[in-house]
């Protein structure tokens, strides 16, 4: 069997007297989509950054397949096959459409020109490829780092919200390519969002976080019945 | 591995960006004013060759700065740094150690990017404001340094020295017009390359960079010490020029703050902003000294203001916005 792509165990991150991330461990499971999700300021995004290698932990270790990854710089975690999304967006503005993505194919074989077009049509992109990002509108600036992403195809993916600011029938074409990507060629997603809806149509596996720590862990249903959850989220 | 590696390159290099910026039309008119630069010589006075001499000196720091600043959007206020060490290196072994002027020149510019190189890997940790003051205190303590006691049996200390090197103006002519047309078309192959595309995308978004696989300190050093060698190498000729060597006017910093105000005003991060900035700068500046020799520096300043105002991105930037350029790195 192999070994978890990602695996977080005992980590710790505090901002001052702040514990955003507290003692948590956590495995993702290779070839699925696992959800994380949890009230605001539960620590979601810090514990992104930390596998990601924006932020070094305090205490605790990150692997991959096994390969201790907590002090590698965030270009060689990019580089082992982790790529990330942020909250926000974050394209590279004064690039044209195409450069982003051909960007983001930096660390890619194969046909990256094929590639990026066939994502551009995709994603209705195709008409304003040589436009600089920063002119799109907002929802398709968050198209195009979503096709960025699905560009630089690597083994897991961290998505931060991905579907805010997206509107329905994107957002059913978003997901289509993740669940295509994840059953054709076993790519590995973990997801932060807050639509519920995406979070349980979509995903085989749920971890839900509060203060830093994990609360939940376990199928849409688990969790979604789950008692320290339903007191995250609406109180006792 | 090996193969792997070289295969990425080769796909990502040749497929890169789209077609548009493999057009090679901007070099076939850049010929023509060039053509008529190789006659100039040949044609006008010694005072037209002078004028001429600085574009391309202006022109060269210009490209080079922005190789760097433009690019990484890492400002640069210690370029006349590298300027220094260069001319200081080149003269020192031109006149001292009787080496060849080209060789001498080249040694020059390849000391200002060792300088980068050690400079750069500690500080390209700093940002925005702390990089621009760090390298501006990083000149200033040069500068000290190179009119110190300690570097006097090198330098002739603070007062410096002058020197004839073994070449006339009409060979410094030709050797800066040579250099400033090799640094444009590198800097061409530079700014539309993989690797420009990833100095690019650092100015944009250095964390969203490095989280797509590009090792941002890597590829600024690599940036920090081209744009240092551009600089240096210039440098060299500049001095031969002067004919006299002192860290005062070495290490000027008006070396750094002009060839900032032209790519500013050309367009930052574009190949032919610096060289447009370059050459409007130059002849206006030329021509406002001779007809207002007590208020050009104001009439200066104030179409400085205006322009910046007018044209935040640059005039390359404006014509693109406009429509009237297409929006091509290639530019």
């Amino acid at each position: 069997m192999q070994r978890p792509i990602c695996e977080v165990t005992n980590v710790t991150k505090c901002f001052g007297q702040l514990r955003a991330v507290n003692d948590l461990s956590i495995s993702i499971e290779n070839g699925k989509i696992t959800g994380l999700i949890g009230p605001n300021g539960a620590g979601k995004t810090t514990l992104f950054n930390v596998i990601a290698g924006v932020l070094k932990p305090d205490k605790g270790k990150v692997f991959s397949r096994g390969r201790d990854i907590t002090n590698l710089k965030p270009y060689q975690i990019a580089r082992m096959g982790i790529g990330r999304t942020w909250q926000l967006i974050r394209i590279f503005p004064k690039m044209t459409v195409m450069e982003n993505l051909m960007i983001a194919a930096n660390l890619k074989t194969g046909n990256t020109h094929k590639k990026a077009i066939e994502l551009l049509e995709l994603f209705g992109l195709i008409d304003q490829k040589t436009n600089y990002a920063d002119e799109l509108s907002i929802g398709h600036q968050k198209m195009l780092s979503v096709a960025r992403t699905l560009m630089f195809d690597s083994e897991l993916m961290l998505l931060d919200e991905l579907a805010a600011g997206v509107d329905p029938s994107e957002e059913v074409v978003i997901m289509q390519q993740i669940h295509e990507l994840c059953e054709q060629r076993g790519k590995t997603f973990f997801i932060i969002e807050h639509d519920m809806d995406i979070i349980m149509n979509h995903c085989d596996k749920v971890i839900c976080m509060n203060f830093g720590q994990k609360i939940a862990e376990g199928s849409c249903e688990e969790v979604k019945n789950n008692e320290k959850v339903i007191e995250a989220y609406f109180g006792t | 591995m090996k193969f792997t590696r070289k295969y990425k390159i080769k796909q990502v290099t040749s497929e890169k960006i789209g077609s548009s910026d493999k057009k090679s039309w901007p070099y076939a008119i850049a010929l023509i004013p060039i053509s008529f630069l190789i006659a100039l010589p040949y044609i006008s006075s010694p005072y037209v060759i002078s004028v001429c001499f600085m574009l391309y000196v202006y022109t060269g720091y210009s490209v080079g700065w922005n190789i760097m600043s433009g690019l990484t959007g890492y400002v640069n206020f210690g370029y006349s740094l590298f300027i220094g060490i260069a001319a200081y290196t080149s003269v020192l072994l031109i006149i001292d150690l009787g080496v060849w002027w080209p060789i001498g020149w080249f040694l020059g510019g390849v000391s200002a990017a060792i300088v980068a190189i050690i400079l750069g890997s500690f500080m390209l940790r700093l940002r925005g404001s702390y990089f621009a003051i760090g390298m501006l205190a990083l000149l200033l303590g040069i500068k000290l340094l190179y009119s110190s006691k300690y570097l006097a049996p090198l330098t002739r200390g603070g007062s410096g020295f002058p020197f004839i090197e073994p070449l006339n103006l009409t060979t410094m002519y030709y050797a800066l017009l040579f250099l400033t047309v090799l640094l444009v078309f590198i800097s061409h192959k530079i700014i539309t390359s993989n690797f420009g595309s990833k100095l690019i995308a650092i100015r944009e978004d250095e964390e969203g960079a490095e989280s797509i696989g590009i090792n941002a300190t890597s590829n600024k050093i690599t940036a920090f010490a081209l744009s240092a060698f551009f600089g240096g190498v210039i440098s060299s000729g500049h001095i031969a020029f002067q004919n006299y060597i002192e860290p005062e006017s070495a290490f000027n910093i008006l070396l750094t703050i002009v060839p900032i105000v032209m790519v500013l005003l050309g367009g930052p991060g574009t190949i032919w902003g610096p060289v447009l900035g370059a050459t409007i700068l130059t002849f206006v500046e030329e021509f406002l000294w001779s007809y207002f020799i007590t208020t050009y520096m104001m009439i200066y300043g104030i179409i400085m203001v205006l322009l910046v105002l007018l044209m935040p991105g640059g005039i390359i930037d404006w014509l693109k916005n406009r429509g009237t350029l297409p929006k091509t790195r290639a530019i």
